[in-house]
């Protein structure tokens, strides 16, 4: 019996939220993609929108496929920390 | 006065009764609870069955009566309920049985030799049966008999061994709801372990951010409002001795803050804590015992700005009600033994800030994300700050 949080990474919840400035959700088996997430960051760091928006975006791409991608974020291995 | 005035004088009384009863603040309270009966699996169950398990049952509540206004149950429960043989027997977390230390009631008799309670005046018997029926609101009949139960010995503190001597009538009603809930958080969360502000022993007695200003211990005679850890609407936080006495015991101040953090809670987290619906802050972070699930009825607190219960043993997925709180702008649930899922309907919670679910395997964490808690820590804190102002 799994003792995590699973299932896919509330993506389009998490973009709705202009006001959040942190979300982590490390060390779960939580699988999905945020690349959007990423990807929405990254324009609304360009567009100067939103300043303080997901200053602080850590989720973990462990776990059997389909993983959790974070191409543009902080990623941790369980046992080797890379950072994208 | 003709019969049939003393019949419509009858028929009042009794509606006076019904009000003073199920008073008007709890059934609005109970009426608003119907969304998460709907919301929960059709069980029809909430405060949860008794005892035992991971689910939001299992609090050791035993099954909550329906508020479908099905009361009648409750009363006539209630006046079978009688004190005898319950002294004493509360269980290893009675800190002041006996000794009267807190100014606990003591009475005189009526003529027919029961036992008068002085300052309600009304017998005893009568006032316990009142009390057991108005904590029925929110804690089930199965809960408030069981001697094991700490509903049980959060009741009979109230009753028995309460300083403050509340009244059980209408305009106390949200006054003795609110304190039998705070003192069930001592009950239940195994107050005489705590590290701090224990109620006997206490030692030294601080609010973790003030070394300056002693706070009062849980189940003290005072306001419940002086209390370790809680905060109440228009009370000082840091009320100095010199100004206690201004907060009346009798006076309602509805609770807007709990906060105790790192002081060895331990238990089920429970549902009645929930019916302090005016809370704005939930902060049970750092204790590593608090266990169970956490309820649907967190949905009421809809003014819930924080909640804070990491590094502990909660267990069980996030309850459906999380959704709407949408004053919500803080939920730190890291280090603990979440499962399920985490909706998408979180994007309904438009005023979020900060999202924190690290580490619900209860693997042992590496020193890197130690920094990066602390980081965001220190982010938290300038964020509140900034708030503040």
């Amino acid at each position: 019996m799994t003792t995590e949080l699973t299932g896919f990474m509330p993506s389009d919840g998490i973009l709705s939220l202009e006001g959040l400035a942190v979300w982590t959700a490390l060390d779960n088996d939580l699988t999905g993609s945020v690349e959007q997430v990423c990807a929405v960051v990254e324009q609304r760091r360009i567009d100067n929108d939103f300043p303080g928006y997901l200053q602080f975006f850590w989720v973990d791409c462990k776990g059997n496929p389909p993983p959790v991608e974070c191409s543009c974020c902080e990623c941790e291995e369980p046992e080797n920390p890379t950072s994208f | 006065m003709t019969p049939k005035d003393h019949q419509v004088e009858l028929l009042l009384d009794n509606e006076l009764e019904d009000l003073f009863l199920y008073g008007t603040f709890f059934r609005q309270l109970q009426g608003s609870m119907s969304f998460s009966m709907s919301m929960d699996t059709g069980s029809g169950e909430f405060g949860g069955g008794g005892g035992g398990g991971d689910n939001g049952g299992d609090n050791g509540n035993g099954d909550k009566e329906p508020t479908d206004g099905d009361d009648g149950d409750n009363g006539n429960e209630a006046d079978k309920e009688t004190t005898d043989g319950e002294d004493g027997d509360t269980g290893d977390d009675e800190p002041t049985n006996g000794d009267n230390s807190n100014g606990a009631p003591t009475g005189s008799n009526n003529d027919d030799g029961s036992a008068v309670f002085e300052k309600c005046g009304i017998s005893e018997q009568d006032r316990s049966s009142m009390l057991l029926d108005m904590l029925s609101l929110t804690s089930s009949m199965l809960a408030l008999t069981d001697t094991s139960a700490p509903q049980y010995q959060a009741r009979m503190w109230l009753e028995k061994d309460d300083g403050a001597q509340l009244c059980p009538n209408q305009v106390e009603e949200a006054r003795i709801i609110q304190r039998y809930i705070v003192g069930l958080i001592y009950y239940a969360f195994g107050g005489n372990n705590w590290t701090n502000c224990r109620a006997q022993g206490a030692g030294s007695c601080f609010q973790e951010d003030s070394t300056s200003i002693p706070a009062i211990p849980f189940l003290d005679a005072s306001h419940e409002c002086l209390w370790f850890g809680l905060t109440c609407t228009d009370v000082p936080r840091e009320a100095l001795p010199s100004q206690r006495d201004i907060v009346s015991v009798d006076t309602f101040s509805p609770i807007t803050s709990v906060d105790i953090s790192d002081n060895a809670l331990s238990g089920d987290l429970f549902a009645e804590l929930f019916y302090l619906t005016k809370l704005q802050e939930l902060t049970l972070d750092g204790n590593k015992g608090i266990s169970g699930s956490i309820p649907e009825e967190i949905g009421l607190l809809t003014d819930l700005i924080a909640v804070d219960i990491d590094d502990n043993k909660l267990s069980g997925s996030l309850p459906a009600s999380l959704y709407q709180l949408t004053n919500l702008e803080a939920i730190d649930l890291n280090s603990n033994a979440l499962t399920g899922t985490i909706s998408n309907d979180i994007g309904n919670l438009q005023k979020l800030v900060v999202v924190q679910f690290d580490d619900n395997g209860k693997r042992s964490q590496p020193a890197w994300t130690v920094y990066l808690h602390i980081m965001i820590s220190s982010f938290i804190e300038i964020f509140s700050l900034f708030a503040s102002y």
